[in-house]
C-alpha cells in the first residue's frame, strides 16, 4: 500500500475502527451515519474490502467481546493494526490539505471564525 | 422476500468465502433493507435492496476472478472459466460504457420476459397445473343430455342418479351434489351460509381427505337418522372458526337445528369450495324424476376408460327410456373429463390468445434488441478486424457476441421476474372469479422454467445474428478508412428493415386484436339490456323455512311495503331469480291457437314469479296489455306477461294480448292467457340473446324463503343501503341481508373478465406499437448518420433539401408499409381465432382494420420525420470533411 492513496470505502472503515473494534454491521453503521446516508456499504462492498484490507494487513480480526450476541450468532469483530492506523493518518492528512487549499482559497471558513 | 433470493446468489460466492461470510452478510443484507425500508418509500426501498443484490454479484465475480487468477495456469478447466470471465468483464466494461442503450435493451428484455412471465403464470395456474384430486384423469363429470331439446349438458335428476349409481358397472364412487342455503345462528350476527348436499360417494369420487375429522361414510345419508352432520370447507372453518379443530364434534345451528361437525375438507378448486358447509343427501324412497338440479361426480374402476363408462351409462340410459318414457324420453348420460373444470372453453380461448399476444410482445423486444446490437456490432467492425488480423478466431468473437447478449438476457430476466411479481399482484387485485384459480398463481418453479427457458432462447437468438454478422471476411476493407456503403453494409441494411417490417407487423396484429376487443366491450356496454342500472339496487333477504307459510308471506310483504315508503324509494320489487345470475328455471312454451310441428324443438322460456312492481323496479317498458297488479293470483287462473321475443316467435305480426299460450309444453301443458307484452331483456348477461321470458305474478306465492329485491331509488342507490337495512332489521333482525349491490356493480362484475382480456390485449398492442416505433426511428436515424457523407455530395450537388428529405422518408417508410401490409394480412388470418370473444364485432370488421393501420402508418410517418429532419441541418462542407 505504502503512500498509495486508500479507496474511500477503506478510509471509512479504518476511520471507524479507529477507536474501537466493530463488527460488520457496526462498521456499515458508523459509515453510514458518518457520511449522511452517501456512503452505503451493502455487504459485498463491506466483506469484499475487509478481506483485501486482511490482506494487506491493515486490519486484523478478533475475537467478539464476551457476551455479546446478535441475530447470526457471534459475529466477527475487526481491530486496526498499527499500518492500518498509520495509513488512515496518511490519508487523512492528505484530504486535511486539500481542506487548507480550500480554505486559503476561501472557499470555506476556518473553524472557530464564523 | 429477497432474502431467500439472496441467500440463493450467495452460492454463487467461492466455497471458502461463502463459508467465512456467508452468514454474516445475509444479515447485514437483512438489516441494510429494513434500514432502507424505514428510510424511503417503498418502492425507493426496493431499488436499494436491489443494489444490494448487484453488489453481492460483483463480489462474487471479482472472489471468483481473484481466485482464478491465483491458481495455477496449466488447468484448461479454469482457463476456459476464465475466458469466460474474461467475455463477462468485456461486456460488463461496455454494458457500463454505453448506459443508456445498455439500459434499454435490458428494459425492453425485461418488460417482454416480465409480462410473458406473469401471463404464463396465470395460464399454469388455470389450465395447467393438476387438480388437487389424486389420479384426476379418473374423475368425470356426469351430466344428462337431451338432444331434442339441444341440450347437451344438463344437471341430473334425483331419481336418474339413483338407477344410474346402482346399476352401474364401470364407477368406482359416484355421487350428487346439489345447492341448498341455511341461516347460521348461535352466533353473534346471523349469517347466510351457501350449504352443498352430497351423497356419500360425492367426495370419495374426487377422492380427497379430511384435515380434521371424517367425511361422510354409507349410511350418513339414509333418512331417519336422528343426527345432522355437516362439513366445513376450509376456507369456512378458518374464516369463521379461526381454524380451531376443536370445532369438530361440537355442534352448529342450520336454520334452528342443530348440526354436528364431523370433519373439515382440505382446501382446493374446484367444489371443495363451492360452498361453506355440507350436508349429506337423504336417499328418498320416491325420488323425483322430473327436476334437474343434481351435479353428478364419479371416479371411473381403475382399468376402465371414459368410452366404456360411456357406453355402459347410456346402455342404462336407454332402459330407464323406456321404463320412464314420460320422464325420460330423449333423455341420454354423458361423461366430461375433469380437466374441463377449471376453465370454460372461453376462458382457455382467452388464455391463450394472451399468452400468445405477449409472446409476440417478447419477439418484437427481441427483434428490436437484435436491431440494437447489430448496429453495435457494425459499430465496432473495425475493432473486429484488428484483433482478427492480431489472431483472434472467430469462434472467440462469436463467443464474444453470445456472452453479451446473454448477460442481457439474464439481467433482463432478473428484473423482468420483478415485473412479473408485481403485474400478478396487480392482478390478483381484481374481483374473485376474473379468472378462476387466480389467487393460486405464483411465480412456481414451472413458471420460473418456463421463462428462464425463454430468456436463454432470447439470449441466443439476439446473440447470433450478430454474431453471425460479424464481419471477418475481408479484414483489408473494414481496416481501409472511411470503409463504407460496402457489401456487407447494405446486407446488413436489408436485415435491419425486415427486422423493422416484422416488428410492425407483429404489432399492427396485436393492435387489430385489441381494436376488436376494443369494440366488443363498447358494443357490449351500449347494447339494449333492456332494464336500467342507473340507480338500481338489489340486495337478497333470506328467511328461516320453519317460519311457516303464514309467517314468511306477512314478512315478505311487510318489507316490500317497507321499503317503498322509504324517503326516495321509486319502486321496489322481488323476483324468485337474481337477474344476471346464470341460475335460470325454464319451461317449454307454445301458442294454443296454432298446430305443433311434429319434430321441431319447443321454444324454451326461462319463468320469473314477480310483484307488481318488478318491471318498473327493472326499468322494463310495457309494449302492450298491462301490468300486473295486487290482485292478480299466480295459478288462479294462469295468467301471464311475456317477453316481446316471446311473443314475436308465438304470434308474429298478431296481437298476443288475450291469446292463450301452453305452458310446460310436454311436461304439464297448463294453457294460461296473455295479459302483457314487456320490452326483452338480457336476463343471463349481457352477452347472452335475451331470453324468452314469462312472468307470473307472486300473489299467491309470497311465502318464498329467499327474497330477491330489485329497488329503483331516485337517489344514488347506495346511500339508500343503511335505511333498506333498517327496514328488514326492523321487520325481524333475525333475518341475514346480502349480496347488496347496485345493479351497475352487477353488470360490471359480470364484464371483468372482458374487459381485463381488453386491457392486457390493449396494453401488450400499446407497448408492441411503442417497441415497433422505437425500431423504425433507431433504423432510420442510425442510416441518416452513415449516410451524412453520401446526402452531403448530394447537397452540393445541387439536390434540394426537401427532396433529399422525402427521399429518407419514404426509405424509412418502406419497411413500414410492408410490414404494415403484412401485418393486416396475417391478423385476418388469425383473427378468426377471436371470433367467440368478440360481441356484435366480426372478425373482419373493416373499420377496426383501417383504423388500426392508419394509426400505425401516421405515427411510423412521424417516427421517421424525427430523424429525417436532421437531414435538413448537414452542411455539405461540414457533411464531407468527416470522409
Amino acid at each position: 500500500m505504502g503512500s498509495a492513496t486508500l479507496p474511500a470505502h477503506w478510509f471509512q472503515i479504518l476511520l471507524a475502527l479507529a477507536d474501537k473494534d466493530l463488527h460488520g454491521l457496526a462498521i456499515t453503521k458508523e459509515v453510514f451515519e458518518r457520511t449522511d446516508g452517501h456512503m452505503h456499504l451493502w455487504p459485498g462492498k463491506l466483506y469484499g474490502a475487509l478481506k483485501k484490507m486482511l490482506d494487506a494487513g491493515l486490519v486484523i480480526e478478533t475475537d467478539a467481546p464476551a457476551g455479546f450476541e446478535s441475530g447470526g450468532g457471534r459475529p466477527r469483530f475487526y481491530r486496526i493494526t498499527p499500518y492500518g492506523r498509520r495509513s488512515c493518518a496518511e490519508e487523512a492528512a492528505r484530504l486535511a490539505r486539500f481542506v487548507d487549499a480550500a480554505r486559503a482559497k476561501r472557499l470555506i471558513k476556518r473553524p472557530g471564525t464564523t | 422476500m429477497l432474502q431467500p433470493i439472496y441467500r440463493a446468489i450467495l452460492r454463487l460466492l467461492p466455497h471458502d468465502v461463502r463459508v467465512e461470510y456467508g452468514a454474516e452478510m445475509e444479515a447485514l443484507f437483512v438489516e441494510c433493507c429494513e434500514r432502507e425500508r424505514h428510510r424511503r418509500t417503498l418502492w425507493g426501498g426496493r431499488l436499494l435492496c436491489l443494489k444490494g443484490l448487484v453488489d453481492l454479484l460483483s463480489f462474487a465475480l471479482r472472489a471468483r476472478w481473484s481466485q482464478l487468477t491465483s491458481r495455477s495456469k496449466s488447468d484448461r478447466r479454469i482457463r476456459r472459466d476464465a475466458v469466460v470471465l474474461h467475455d463477462i468483464r468485456g461486456t460488463l466494461r461496455l454494458m457500463r460504457s454505453q448506459p443508456t442503450l445498455s439500459t434499454a435493451i435490458v428494459l425492453m428484455l425485461a418488460l417482454g420476459i416480465g409480462a410473458t412471465t406473469a401471463i404464463f403464470s396465470v395460464v399454469y395456474g388455470v389450465l395447467l397445473k393438476p387438480l388437487p384430486f389424486p389420479d384426476p384423469d379418473r374423475i368425470v363429470q356426469v351430466t344428462g343430455s337431451l338432444p331434442s331439446r339441444g341440450w347437451t349438458s344438463i344437471s341430473l335428476t334425483e331419481a336418474n342418479f339413483w338407477d344410474l349409481h346402482d346399476r352401474n358397472r364401470t364407477l368406482e364412487e359416484f355421487g350428487i351434489l346439489s345447492f341448498e342455503s341455511f341461516t347460521l345462528t348461535g352466533v353473534a350476527e346471523p349469517q347466510r351460509v351457501s350449504a352443498g348436499e352430497v351423497t356419500t360417494g360425492f367426495f370419495r369420487a374426487l377422492g380427497v381427505r379430511p384435515i380434521a375429522g371424517r367425511l361422510f361414510e354409507k349410511g350418513d345419508d339414509l333418512p331417519g337418522r336422528g343426527d345432522r352432520l355437516a362439513l366445513l370447507s376450509h376456507r369456512f372453518w378458518t374464516e369463521r372458526y379461526a381454524a380451531d379443530g376443536s370445532i369438530v364434534g361440537r355442534a352448529i345451528t342450520l336454520d334452528n337445528q342443530p348440526y354436528s361437525v364431523i370433519g373439515v375438507l382440505p382446501p382446493g378448486t374446484p367444489w371443495l369450495d363451492i360452498a361453506q358447509v355440507f350436508v349429506p343427501f337423504e336417499r328418498r324412497p320416491k325420488p323425483n324424476r322430473g327436476s334437474f338440479e343434481y351435479t353428478g361426480i364419479a371416479r371411473l374402476r381403475d382399468g376402465v376408460t371414459r368410452e366404456a363408462a360411456q357406453a355402459d351409462l347410456a346402455a342404462i340410459s336407454k332402459s330407464l327410456e323406456s321404463e320412464y318414457p314420460t320422464t325420460n324420453a330423449g333423455l341420454t348420460t354423458l361423461l366430461e373429463p375433469s380437466r374441463r373444470w377449471i376453465a370454460t372453453d372461453q376462458v382457455r380461448r382467452t388464455l391463450w390468445i394472451l399468452l400468445w399476444s405477449v409472446g409476440l410482445l417478447l419477439l418484437i423486444a427481441c427483434l428490436n434488441v437484435t436491431n440494437l446490437l447489430l448496429v453495435r456490432a457494425s459499430a465496432r467492425a473495425r475493432e473486429n478486424a484488428v484483433r482478427t488480423a492480431l489472431g483472434a478466431s472467430r469462434m472467440d468473437l462469436v463467443r464474444e457476441r453470445l456472452t453479451e447478449s446473454l448477460i442481457y438476457s439474464v439481467s433482463g430476466t432478473a428484473i423482468g421476474w420483478l415485473l412479473a411479481t408485481w403485474m400478478l399482484r396487480g392482478l390478483q387485485m381484481l374481483p374473485a372469479g376474473t379468472v378462476p384459480r387466480l389467487s393460486e398463481a405464483s411465480l412456481n418453479i414451472w413458471v420460473l422454467a418456463f421463462s428462464s427457458a425463454a430468456a436463454l432462447l432470447v439470449g441466443l437468438v439476439t446473440g447470433l445474428v450478430p454474431a453471425l454478422r460479424t464481419p471477418m471476411g475481408n479484414i483489408v476493407s473494414a481496416l481501409r478508412p472511411g470503409a463504407r456503403g460496402s457489401a456487407g453494409d447494405r446486407t446488413q441494411t436489408r436485415l435491419r428493415n425486415a427486422f423493422v417490417t416484422a416488428e410492425v407487423g407483429l404489432a399492427l396484429l396485436l393492435l387489430v386484436g385489441a381494436g376488436l376487443l376494443v369494440r366488443s366491450l363498447i358494443g357490449v356496454l351500449t347494447v339494449d339490456r333492456g332494464f336500467t342500472t342507473a340507480n338500481r339496487l338489489m340486495v337478497t333477504v333470506s328467511l328461516p323455512s320453519s317460519y311457516g307459510a303464514a309467517r314468511l308471506t306477512q314478512i315478505n310483504e311487510d318489507i316490500l311495503a317497507r321499503l317503498k315508503a322509504i324517503p326516495g324509494m321509486a319502486a321496489a320489487a322481488a323476483v324468485n331469480v337474481r337477474p344476471l345470475s346464470r341460475g335460470s328455471v325454464g319451461l317449454g312454451l307454445a301458442a294454443a291457437d296454432k298446430p305443433d310441428t311434429p319434430g321441431a324443438p319447443v321454444p324454451w322460456a326461462t319463468w320469473r314469479v314477480v310483484t307488481p312492481d318488478y318491471f318498473k323496479a327493472m326499468g322494463l317498458r310495457l309494449i302492450a296489455g298491462r301490468e300486473f297488479t295486487s290482485q292478480d293470483l299466480i295459478a288462479k287462473p294462469w295468467r301471464t306477461v311475456i317477453s316481446k321475443r316471446a311473443a314475436d316467435l308465438l304470434w308474429p305480426g298478431e296481437n298476443p294480448i288475450g291469446k292463450t299460450a301452453i305452458l310446460w309444453k310436454g311436461q304439464g301443458n297448463r294453457p294460461a292467457e296473455i295479459i302483457g307484452v314487456v320490452s326483452d331483456m338480457r336476463e343471463r348477461g349481457l352477452e347472452q340473446d335475451p331470453t324468452l321470458a314469462v312472468y307470473f305474478p307472486a300473489g299467491g306465492a309470497m311465502d318464498a324463503t329467499t327474497l330477491q329485491i330489485v329497488m329503483h331509488t331516485t337517489g344514488r342507490p347506495e346511500d339508500a343501503v343503511p335505511a333498506v337495512r333498517t327496514v328488514i332489521r326492523d321487520v325481524d333482525p333475525n333475518l341475514p341481508v346480502s349480496n347488496v349491490r347496485t345493479m351497475d356493480e352487477i353488470v360490471s362484475l359480470s364484464l371483468a373478465t372482458r374487459r381485463l382480456t381488453m386491457w392486457l390485449l390493449a396494453a401488450f398492442a400499446g407497448l408492441a406499437l411503442v417497441l415497433a416505433l422505437a425500431g423504425v426511428y433507431g433504423v432510420l436515424a442510425y442510416s441518416v448518420s452513415r449516410r451524412t457523407a453520401e446526402i452531403g455530395v448530394r447537397l452540393a450537388l445541387g439536390a434540394e433539401h426537401r427532396n433529399v428529405l422525402r427521399s429518407v422518408v419514404l426509405a424509412g417508410m418502406r419497411p413500414v408499409i410492408v410490414g404494415a401490409v403484412i401485418g393486416l394480412a396475417a391478423a385476418i388470418w388469425l383473427s378468426r381465432f377471436m371470433a367467440n370473444l368478440l360481441f356484435e364485432v366480426r372478425p373482419h370488421d373493416p373499420g377496426t382494420y383501417v383504423a388500426m393501420g392508419a394509426v400505425v402508418t401516421i405515427i411510423a410517418l412521424l417516427a421517421c420525420y424525427i430523424p429525417a429532419r436532421r437531414v435538413l441541418r448537414i452542411d455539405p462542407a461540414v457533411a464531407l470533411r468527416v470522409e
